[in-house]
This record gives structure tokens, sequence and C-alpha cells, in this order.
């Protein structure tokens, strides 16, 4: 057998979907095991049962209190806001319907099985969008390397316990994820319906509309823009109207565009009709004392009134450095504008969340195991180990920080 | 055209028109409840207070002590935190919000002042001059408040000073407070006669 038939044989049987699927169980099992000898260790406590409980932290408590009161007869709707106005409007509601699901099924309406049930969905949820990954991975960078290093950092990787546990990370990574690969496998219903739900699970998937619009800009660009120099002004508005008819003409691009946004119109009319105020959601946030300085002054106040920084503000201006120099060699923009989309919105009141939005927005993670592929093995191999040390020391926090005491 | 293709484009423009509505319709709170547009939307009121609070516990005809006893919801923008004796207007301007039920009856309204730096406030309800505020010797400002004033259902209360309020320590420079102190206020009440003689 010659040498390219050899790696065409192990090429063909590294993609094959059994043996993807097999990697991606055999990575998430591993992930959990660590995370699983890091809470024994750090707590004593050897109860596989308490290890699953006891990550569920800060946010989970609402989810669980949402999810018990959809299962209520859609309790939920008659619910008013807290002593302080925080209000169950302020998360979307996809996710929790979903858990409350499988929670009427199989919970038994025991409230302690919501939190388990929520993380079994959420690993279905994570295995899904891993493998979808892995083919968004192939499709746009044809590198299996690349492919396998996404899938990898997604299961080893920085704030990997987040897509276990009662949180919507899960459920929009997949969401994200199939919207990403329908975009660019040309399936644009496939995709409009992946972005309805994804819109419906939180907020920012209405973005996913101007992923959308420059990734259309991008190959219209590159395929079919005349400019004339002697004539800018009159080819550029040439190009545009071009631009313009030649979407046009394409029925699903139309119909799948404008079918993202229905998840998130349709939280709205619901608000609209509960409360009165269809932004109901965005008004809500008041009670959770957000500021919006926005972006650039809080990286102001970080890093110039607060100096030295903590490790939230250093995580933010790597994750900056990070997008700006993929998107220098990658030249990905479709998937820049999806980050720079969820770092200014995640940044704009404080830093507190923007790295666990930014492992989970997708874009980011898949042109850093793009670059990652391209690195020496030797800074590969000690990027990997410091990312995966990094990630357990994460883990310990977690499981020893007090919400309370915070 | 195929069928199919035409049906993508009136289901396409179905949910633009659609998602145009929703946005109108979302964007006219006026079917919220006072309670909410207050906190919210306009965001007028420093604490979360539910409608029921407002009409039953905000409304006329009650006391409201400004301290941190009681707890008081709805004091609105320009007020610090309540303090054991009362609490602070920081800046030229403190809004009060009241729920009033029967804005035809005759009211008046009471302040108690628990101390005033220099500066000269007016009494505003609903934007319109009550008065002066000129504490007499138990701190007390009393108003008739003139008809056709107030109006059903949330009613504003102003206590304002035109003049530039600068921070304590920037008048007294031996000081260590730098709030931008204004006037102290106690207590307030909108009352209807002939409760008020009994308040």
């Amino acid at each position: 057998m010659t040498d390219s038939l050899k790696h065409k044989k192990i090429y063909d049987r590294l993609t094959k979907p059994y043996f993807i699927l097999s990697v991606l169980i055999v990575l998430f099992v591993v992930s959990r095991i660590s995370m699983y000898v890091v809470f024994m260790r750090a707590t004593g406590d050897h109860s596989v049962r308490g290890f699953l409980v006891s990550m569920n932290k800060w946010d989970t408590g609402w989810y669980q209190w949402y999810v018990t009161y959809i299962g209520k007869d859609l309790e939920i709707l008659h619910a008013t806001p807290t002593y302080n106005g925080q209000a169950w409007w302020a998360f979307f509601p996809l996710f929790p319907s979903i858990v409350a699901f499988f929670w009427k099924i199989f919970g038994n309406n025991d409230q302690n099985n919501i939190l388990l049930i929520g993380e079994a969905v959420n690993t279905v949820f994570f295995l899904v969008a891993e493998y979808f990954g892995f083919k968004y991975m192939m499709v746009t960078r044809k590198s299996l390397f690349a492919a396998y290093s996404y899938v990898a950092f997604m299961s080893l990787g920085l704030y990997s316990f987040y897509f276990s546990i009662l949180y919507t990370e899960a459920l929009f990574l997949m969401l994200l994820t199939l919207c990403f690969y329908f975009l660019k496998t040309k399936r644009y219903i496939a995709m409009g319906i992946a972005g309805a739900f994804l819109s419906a699970t939180r907020n920012a998937g209405i973005m996913f509309v101007f992923v959308i619009l420059v990734d259309l800009i991008e190959e219209y660009i590159r395929q079919e823009a005349k400019f004339d120099k002697k004539a800018p002004v009159k080819s550029l508005f040439s190009n545009l109207k071009d631009f313009v008819v030649t979407n046009l003409k394409k029925p699903e691009l139309i119909f799948g565009t404008c079918l993202v946004p229905l998840g998130f119109f349709s939280f709205m009319a619901l608000l609209s009709k509960i409360t009165g105020d269809g932004l109901a959601f965005l008004h809500v946030q008041r009670a959770w004392g957000k500021n919006s300085n926005g972006l650039l002054r809080n990286l102001k106040y970080a890093f110039y009134n607060e100096f030295p920084p903590d490790f939230l503000s250093i995580a933010t201006l790597l994750i900056i450095i990070l997008i700006v120099i993929t998107c220098i060699n990658q030249k990905r923009f479709y998937e820049t504008t999806f980050s720079v989309i969820i770092l200014l919105a995640s940044a704009s009141s404080s830093f507190y969340s923007v790295p666990r939005y930014a492992i989970g927005c997708f874009t980011v993670v898949v042109a850093f195991s793009d670059e990652f592929s391209k690195f020496k093995p030797l800074t590969r191999a000690f990027l990997g180990v410091i990312i995966a040390a990094m990630e357990i020391i994460l883990i310990k926090y977690w499981i020893l920080v007090d919400p309370n005491l915070v | 055209m195929k069928a199919k293709n035409v049906i993508l484009y009136i289901l396409s423009g179905i949910l633009f028109i659609s998602y145009l509505a929703v946005m109108a319709i979302s964007l006219d709170t006026s079917r919220a409840t006072d309670a909410y547009r207050l906190y919210y939307v306009d965001k007028k009121v420093k604490y979360y207070l539910s409608q029921k609070d407002l009409e039953k516990k905000f409304c006329a005809d009650r006391k409201f002590v400004f301290t941190s006893d009681y707890n008081p919801l709805n004091l609105g923008n320009g007020w610090g935190d309540p303090e054991p004796d009362a609490t602070w207007i920081l800046g030229k301007s403190g809004d009060v919000f009241v729920y009033v039920t029967h804005p035809e009856r005759d009211y008046r309204i009471k302040l108690e002042i628990s101390q005033v730096m220099s500066y000269e406030n007016d009494l505003y309800i609903n934007d319109v001059l009550i008065g002066k505020v000129e504490p007499d010797e138990q701190g007390n400002v009393e108003y008739q408040v003139p008809a056709g004033i107030l109006t059903e259902g949330v009613n504003k209360i102003t206590i304002r000073t035109d003049s530039e309020v600068y921070p304590l320590n920037y008048i007294n420079p031996d000081a260590t407070d730098n709030r931008r102190l204004n006037i102290y206020v106690r207590s307030l009440i909108l009352s209807s006669a002939p409760e008020w003689s009994q308040i």
C-alpha cells in the first residue's frame, strides 16, 4: 500500500462519525472525571451525587426555580418580581422549558432532580455541539488537527464545567454551532430553524443575523464584486445594488434569515402580554445593579485606575488580543463579528462573565484552535498543559467559592 | 417562480411585518403598571416597589418616614440612602412618589425637615411650584395643595434648589463627608382633609 493511500485510509477512519463521537465521549468522560477528582480532593466528599449537585452555583438557583414554576402548569406566567425587583424574565425561556419538559417525565416531581436532569440534558447538547463544531472546522479549515484541537479545548479547556451545569451555555453553544455549520454548508432553512431556537435561548442569539450579513458580504467581495478605481463611488453603489439583488433572489436565504429572530420576538410578544413591556428582559437588568460603562471605560478602570488588574481583566485583554490576531491571520470576518458582539455585550458592565461568554460563543475557541494547529509541537504541548492546569485551578475555585460570601 | 419560492417569500414577509408589529407594541409601555414603569422603564425610583405597595402603602394619607427603619421605597432619584434620623437629598433635587386615588379632594402637604444646608429649596408637585421650603421652629413645612394639580395615580413631589450644591468637604475643609448635601428630610405626608388634623 502506498503512503498516500495509507494516509487516506487513516484520514477516512479519523473522520468517520463513530470515531469522532468516540473521541468526543472519551475526552468528555476524562474531563468530568478530572473535575470529580478535584471535587473529592477539595471537599473530602466522595459521593457522585454530591459532586453533581454542588457544581451548580450562582444562576442555577434561578434556573431551578424557573424550571419548577414552568413545570407547575406554567405558574411562572403569574410570578411577580422578588423584593429587590429581580424577575424571571431576565432569563430567556427555551432552556428551562426543555429541562422542565424532561423533569415532568423523569423527575418524579422532586426539585432535587432538576439539577441532575439539567446536567444530563446539557451533556447531550454539549456533545452535539462538539460534533458539529468538529464538522464546521473540517468544512472551513479542512484540518483534522484543528478540528480535534477544538473538541479537546472544549472538553478539557477553560470553563468547560459551564457546559455541564444548569446554565444555558451548552444549549446556546449547540444551536450556535448548528447555525454556523448550516450557514457554511448553505442549508439556510436549517440555519433559520436553529437560529430561531438560538434567539429563544439568549438575547445574544439574535445577533447571528449580523454574522449572516457579514458572511454574505465577504462571499460577494470574493466572488462577484467588481471595483472600478476610476469611478469608485459609482462602482460602490453598483456593487451594493447588485449585492442586494443577488441575495434577494435566494428565497431560502431570505426565509432562513427571517427565521433567526423568531425566538427573540416571540419572547418579546409574551413579555408584552404579561408585563405590558416587551423589552422587560432588558429593563429588568436594573435590579441586578448592572451599569453600562462600556468596554473601553472598564478597561481603563481596570488597567489605569485600579492597577494592577485582576485575573478577569487580564483574561479580557488576552481575549481581545486573540480576537484581533486571529482576525488578521484568518480573515474570517463573519466569525470575528460574532466574537466582537459577544465581547462588547459581556464587557459592557463588568469583566465578570467575559471569559465564560467568550468560551461559549464558539468563534473564539474555533479561531484559537485554528492558530493552535499551526504552532510548533513544543509550543502546542506547552500551551495545552497550561490550559489544562488552569482549568483544574478554575474548577477548584468554582467548587470552593461560596456565592453567599461574594 | 416555483411555488415553494413564492411561499418562502410570503412567509418571510409575514415574519418581517410581525417583528415590526411586536417591536412597535413593545416600545409602548402604557399597559405596564405605574410601579413597573417607575422602577424599570423610567428609573425614577431608587428601589423596586410593587403596584400593590404603591397603591396601599405609598399613597395619600400615609406618613412617609425617611429613616432606615421604615424602608421608604417611594423615594425617587436624588436621595442618598436612608439614615437613622432622616435622608439627605444629594445634589439639586429629590423626588418622592405618592399614589392618589381621589385627586378631587382637598389636600395639604407637610414636610419634617431635620437639617438644612445653606441652599434655598422650593417645593413642587407634578412640576408645579407650591412654595418655598422654609422650616418653622419645629422643622415643619406645610402648604395647602392648589386644586387641579394632583392627578389620579402616581404624583411626583419634588424638593429642588436652583443653586449649585457643593460637596460638604468643599464648603468645610475640616469635614470628611464628600457628598453634595442639600437638605435632610425626615418625613412627608400628603393628606386629605379632614384626616389632616389627626396626623
